[in-house]
């Protein structure tokens, strides 16, 4: 069984071992590079002591130079459904669709054990290749999230932890719509508009919910414009404005403040801008709603949770569809 | 009803239904002898994958119960299985095949297999994909050979292949089996080609037994008949089936191998295909009466 598991994937092995490689590679190289550029600049000074004279311009500077990796990385994001997609659904689609499952159930090797194998072999080797490429993602990103924080959607869905359990749950979704559709193409879109159906409202929607997010209430600065830079590790969910009795004003009250204040020129913000002015002199007040930069494993814990869940109950459906349409 | 010591497949009320309603197999009771080339006949549709897979362990009964050498179907029972349209991994070599075989079977004759391949040509470094329909027949008739079966299952092994291939799968079918103790369970809805292999004879129409028996015995007990048109009532005994000409009619019987001829029929022996096509054309009549 293992022979077989091995003969029927290793394609697939090859493939995540070359991407590993292309990937890997350019990540040490421009990782190192980034380090160095991170101490040699004066960022990590900046990061610990945030109060030195240049640091906004510093970091920015910084920050700006390796933005475009950080957008590259984040297309990883999209691995999972790589995985499902190629992997997962023509996974059990195809043994249906050319009538291998018959030989495949008909050997002295029970069903059973058959996919419990094959399931476990090739749901290894994935979350392997998550866990590899999320590892050296998170390392590549070490500087960036030192100034920017580890729970923004650049940091955290290429972490290690949840990248391999959404691996996970997208290659249960390939398995069990190959299972039920039994045709590889169409087990393939319906995997992908299912992986996206489901991620990007959890990423949107569900993610800022995982815990309740701690409040900021902040007077509005009418002084000059603060000097100096400040880490952004925290990661806010919500903010605007609010009043004495601490109603937040809705989007349409502050687009109208903001054509009061303004009118139909440029708008700025910001300490001592007039809209502060405006704020303080009706009784207005900033408010944010943020998460802490060390709630960071909580997040993953629970992410992965809900996904690792949500593939058990796909796998167990799988299984479960197999031994009906099989027996 | 148990299964008797000299049973290789026992059946009993076994029905198996898809969906809600639809009966593929119905109140089936079935006692094939072990040893013996079985041979199951029926138009398509008439149940006869379903038998198989009920009797290979890829399926399950609805109802009633089915044993293999007195063990319920499964992974463990000495079955060699070769299903419809014969399918192998595609993108497997012949040599790949073999290993699949081997590590998902503790009994797998490897050797022999090779063997067998090389004696039929058939290159072991091939992908399966690349073979002829004859050759990929071959490969899973050698793969279910190498299990070191009991009871070898064949669904529909000729259906794709063109009369040479044909012939050839029949031939070293009978060849395999007269080197081991093997029976042989093989569907067909060419009756042609089975009529050359088989000793024993199951006939199933829309889910149910029709007709089962050894096949020597079958042919004694049926004769062709013919005699003066008669349209009206037949004073015959035992009539299966009858064809009226313009001045003859054509009556299968069947009779007791010992009854006395009729005097005024004249009677001839009747072929296997022609006493199955003969049930197969009375068995739609009467549906359609």
């Amino acid at each position: 069984m293992l022979w077989v598991t091995w003969r029927q994937h290793r394609a697939e092995l090859a493939a995540a071992v070359l991407l590993i490689a292309v990937v890997a590679v350019p990540i040490v190289v421009n990782g190192l590079a980034m380090r160095e550029a991170y101490h040699a600049d004066g960022v990590a000074a900046c990061v610990s002591d945030p109060a030195r004279a240049g640091c906004e311009r510093i970091v920015e500077r910084f920050v700006d130079r390796h933005a475009e990796w950080g957008q590259r990385l984040l297309w990883f994001a999209f691995l999972p459904a790589v995985i499902g997609v190629f992997v997962g659904a023509p996974m059990l689609a195809r043994e249906f669709e050319h009538g291998t499952w018959k030989i495949a159930f008909s050997q002295s090797v029970g069903r059973n054990r058959w996919l419990a194998v094959k399931l476990a072999i090739v749901g290894a080797g994935a979350v392997a290749l998550a866990a590899i490429l999320g590892t050296l993602f998170t390392w590549w990103r070490g500087p960036l999230d030192a100034i920017g924080g580890r729970l923004r959607s650049s940091a955290f869905m290429i972490a290690a932890p949840s990248l391999c359990a959404v691996t996970l749950c997208a290659l249960a979704a390939g398995v069990l719509a190959g299972t039920l559709l039994r045709r590889t193409v169409p087990a393939m879109v319906v995997t992908l508009v299912a992986f996206v159906a489901v991620r990007l409202p959890v990423e949107e929607y569900v993610r800022p919910h995982y815990l309740t997010p701690r409040l900021r209430i902040s007077d509005a600065v009418t002084g000059s414009p603060d000097v100096g830079w400040r880490p952004a590790a925290e990661w806010v969910v919500d903010s605007g404005w609010m009043d004495r009795a601490g109603r937040r004003l809705s989007e349409a009250e502050e687009w109208a403040i903001v054509r009061d204040v303004y009118g139909n020129g440029d708008a700025v913000y910001g300490a001592g801008t007039p809209v502060e002015r405006y704020l303080a002199d009706h009784g207005l007040r900033h408010y944010t709603e943020y998460h802490p930069d060390d709630a960071f494993w909580t997040f993953q814990l629970i992410e992965s949770a809900l996904f690792l869940g949500l593939a058990a109950v796909l796998l167990a459906a799988a299984v479960l569809v197999v031994r009906r349409r099989t027996t | 009803m148990s299964p008797s010591p000299g049973s290789a497949l026992h059946t009993s009320g076994l029905s198996r239904r898809y969906g809600r309603r639809t009966w593929a197999l119905r109140d089936c009771s079935l006692e094939l002898p072990a040893g013996r080339i079985i041979g199951l006949v029926g138009v398509n549709g008439a149940g006869k994958t379903t038998l198989l897979h009920l009797a290979v362990g890829l399926l399950r009964p609805t109802e009633g119960t089915v044993s293999v050498f007195g063990r319920p179907p499964g992974p463990a029972a000495a079955v060699g299985f070769v299903a419809q349209d014969h399918p192998l991994y595609r993108w497997f070599t012949v040599a790949d095949m073999l290993h699949f075989g081997r590590s998902l079977n503790p009994t797998f004759d490897r050797a022999g297999a090779e063997q067998r391949l090389r004696e039929l040509g058939i290159p072991l470094d091939r992908r399966t994909g690349k073979l002829s329909g004859g050759q990929q027949s071959q490969v899973a008739l050698t793969l279910a050979l190498a299990k070191r079966p009991r009871l070898l299952v064949l669904d529909e092994p000729v259906a794709t292949l063109d009369p040479l291939a044909r012939r050839a799968f029949m031939r070293s079918l009978v060849d395999a089996v007269a080197e081991r103790d093997l029976t042989v369970l093989i569907s067909s809805h060419v009756v042609a080609e089975l009529e050359r292999v088989c000793d024993h004879l199951v006939l199933l129409h829309r889910g149910r037994v029709r007709l089962a028996g050894d096949v020597d015995d079958l042919l004694a007990e049926h004769r062709l008949l013919t005699g003066p048109r008669s349209d009206g009532a037949l004073e015959l005994e035992g009539v299966i089936a009858a064809v009226h000409g313009g001045r003859h009619s054509n009556v299968l019987v069947r009779q007791p191998a010992d009854a006395l001829p009729h005097p005024l029929w004249e009677s001839r022996p009747v072929s296997l295909e022609d006493l199955v096509l003969a049930y197969l054309e009375h068995l739609d009549e009467g549906r359609a009466a």
